[in-house]
């Protein structure tokens, strides 16, 4: 344990090297800007930077798309509080109790205490992150071929919870993903596979083609043009801002509860800062001792939902870094970033690339730092981001992705084949195909294929190979249970209603 | 209104019968080369996987008359129009270049949002011709990217 705190020193030092530290600002302003943009999520805002980031060096890119994602946690809060908008899901929470505080004239000590809140919550998850990465990781050095291809597997069915509602639909999503990941050579033997006759198809296609295309174009197209009303109830004193040491102590017990609860959660894979906000909001509602200030303006209702929704954000990336497997789409889309900068997220990552590791961890205490005073600057400037007219703010982001998707190759082919995955993306989005699966599906199904055929070549295609270690049988029998479950709970479900009805 | 069940039928349709394309595509390159899998095993199981899960969808969908709900075709038409638009800056950058083609697209995209009175496009503009000289500043100067 206490490595791990040598070696976050260490990363800590790296990260603060000026190419690192201007990266770090600029994805967290950007993540604010994004958490502010009603519409715009972290992983669209992800998906969007990606190109972009992976032009520059590794460390940096990675380092400014985690800050993008943390720093959407705390920019969702200042439209939520001072607009009753959440400008991100994970603050629809704190718009119950943050923005009744702002309408009751205390907008500013509202808007304070969520910093203070998303400092402490990021703080929390990142102390938990250092301690617990290391240790999952070195657990699974254990896995060998055979466990990592049934940790594939396992990663695979997580698409019965990220997948929404119909399985059926989730399950489409996640073989057109697994299809989409062998077009481009055979990993094995280099044959051509589904090219259509086209060269450029030789080595498959990019990763943040697809996350632009599914997350990014998607979202525009479905925005419908509009213009908002000013409402001026939010009116705060740039004073009031500063976080305010008493009322913040004043709410220790839900910055606690809710920080756990965030980042336990938020290592669920498929729970994500959502639902951690939710169960921390009523845990801190149903332990306090005057519940019935919940949703008049109570800043214990700030408090919870905001240390929970930056907690569960470094809780999220614990499957990721430690076992290459991304627990929500934001993380999916990370770990593709992970995938085109050269590297495989997983527990050798920790031993081969340890300094870019810490380095990364490193970057992401300065950026929880260096929030709390960007925020606090920028709170203005984000409270009017929720009046942008899609007409001023989407043809510069449509020129971003275009100018970032043409630097992948400097060829327009890539380009074109971002409005396919557009269009798809917003086909998907109206007729409720999840896409999750889908990115899942693309970025694992090339790492399950090698795992398969290479564990079948060394055991000369003896299939019982899969069963003779105690890990993988155990992790085989968690993937059958993630499965067989949802199927289960809805047929108890129908019964359970039959019987009602009856 | 577009019915969102006719999308729905009609994806689910044309994903089967990808799936099945898949699946034939995947015994050309070979299901199995002695006792090991070849390049086409994969694909073989990805391709059955897509074609028996659309064609359930599509099944349940034919079943479900009218529960999908419907789509603007303002909206539809808004989706056209942007991704000709992309299309048209892909086509434009080759004769005017990119930065040229970009304020092009950027003035259009704001157009199809929304802004189509004078002052909301001299407003995007405006936005399109800074935006073009910061996408000049990071793409060709600074990453040095080989812009047409």
């Amino acid at each position: 344990m206490f490595e791990s705190w040598q070696l976050l020193a260490q990363g800590l030092a790296a990260a603060s090297q000026p190419t690192v530290l201007a990266a770090i600002m600029v994805g967290a302003i950007i993540g604010l800007f994004i958490g502010a943009l009603p519409g715009l999520g972290p992983t669209a805002g992800v998906a969007i930077l990606l190109p972009v980031a992976v032009s520059f060096d590794g460390t940096a890119a990675i380092a400014a798309l985690g800050a993008v994602y943390y720093g959407a946690q705390y920019g969702g809060a200042v439209t939520a509080i001072l607009l009753g908008i959440p400008g991100d899901a994970s603050a629809t929470m704190t718009v119950i109790d943050g923005h009744k505080m702002a309408r009751n004239g205390k907008a500013g000590a509202a808007l304070g205490l969520s910093i203070a809140a998303s400092f402490i919550g990021g703080l929390i998850g990142l102390v938990l992150l250092t301690a617990f990465a290391t240790t999952i990781a070195k657990a699974a050095i254990a896995f060998g071929p055979i466990e990592m291809t049934a940790l594939m597997v396992f990663s695979l069915s997580l698409v019965s919870v990220l997948g929404g509602r119909d399985l059926n639909k989730a399950m489409i999503s996640l073989f057109l993903g697994l299809f989409i990941g062998t077009i481009g050579l055979d990993p094995m033997v280099g044959l051509p596979r589904f090219d259509f006759g086209e060269v450029r198809l030789f080595d498959g296609i990019e990763f943040s083609i697809i996350a632009v295309g599914l997350f990014g174009l998607a979202e525009m197209y479905a925005t419908p043009p509009s213009t908002g009303a000013h409402d001026d109830s939010g009116r705060f004193r740039f004073r009031e801002l500063l976080p305010d040491v008493r009322s913040t102590l004043q709410c220790w017990r839900e910055l606690g509860s809710g920080s756990l609860i965030g980042f336990f959660v938020g290592i669920l894979p498929g729970a994500g800062a959502t639902a951690a906000t939710m169960i921390s909001y009523a845990f801190a509602k149903r332990t306090s001792k005057h519940p019935e200030r919940f949703g008049n303006g109570a800043m214990e209702g700030v408090a919870a939902p905001e240390a929970a929704n930056n907690s569960a954000a470094y809780g999220n990336m614990i499957p990721m870094f430690a076992l290459g497997i991304p627990g929500s789409g934001t993380t999916a889309v990370l770990m593709g970033g992970l995938l085109m900068i050269g590297l495989q997220p997983g527990p050798m990552l920790f031993q081969t690339q340890s300094e870019f590791v810490w380095t990364i961890f490193g970057s992401f205490y300065i950026g929880n730092l260096a929030l709390v005073a960007i925020t606090i600057l920028l709170t203005p400037i984000l409270a009017s981001c929720a009046f942008v007219r899609p007409s001023y703010l989407f043809p510069a982001v449509i020129a971003i992705i275009a100018f970032g998707i043409y630097g992948i190759n400097n060829a327009m082919f890539e380009v074109v084949l971002v409005i396919g995955f557009g269009l798809l993306g917003y086909l998907m989005m109206k007729l409720d195909y999840p896409p999750v699966p889908l990115v899942l599906g693309m970025i694992l199904g090339p790492i399950l294929e090698r795992g398969i055929r290479r564990t079948l070549v060394a055991s000369d295609g003896d299939l019982s190979v899969f069963f003779r270690s105690p890990i993988a049988i155990g992790i085989i029998v968690v993937t059958v249970v993630l499965l067989v479950s949802p199927w289960l709970v809805s047929q108890r479900t129908r019964r359970r209603a039959a019987a009602i009805a009856k | 209104m577009i019915r969102l069940r006719t999308f729905d039928l009609g994806l689910s349709a044309t994903l089967t019968l990808l799936g099945i394309y898949i699946v034939s595509q995947g015994m050309n390159y070979g299901y199995q080369d002695g006792s090991v899998p070849a390049a086409g095993f994969f694909p073989f199981w990805i391709g059955g996987g897509l074609a028996l899960f659309s064609a359930l969808n599509f099944i349940k969908m034919l079943r479900q008359s009218g529960l999908a709900g419907a789509v603007d075709r303002t909206e539809v038409a808004r989706v056209g129009l942007v991704s000709l638009a992309i299309g048209g800056f892909v086509v434009l950058s080759g004769f005017i270049g990119m930065i040229a083609a970009a304020v092009l697209l950027m003035v259009a995209i704001g157009a199809i949002f929304g802004a189509r009175d004078i002052r909301s496009l001299m407003a995007v503009s405006a936005i399109a011709v800074a935006m073009a000289g910061v996408l000049y500043l990071v793409f060709g100067l600074v990453l040095a990217m080989p812009l047409l």
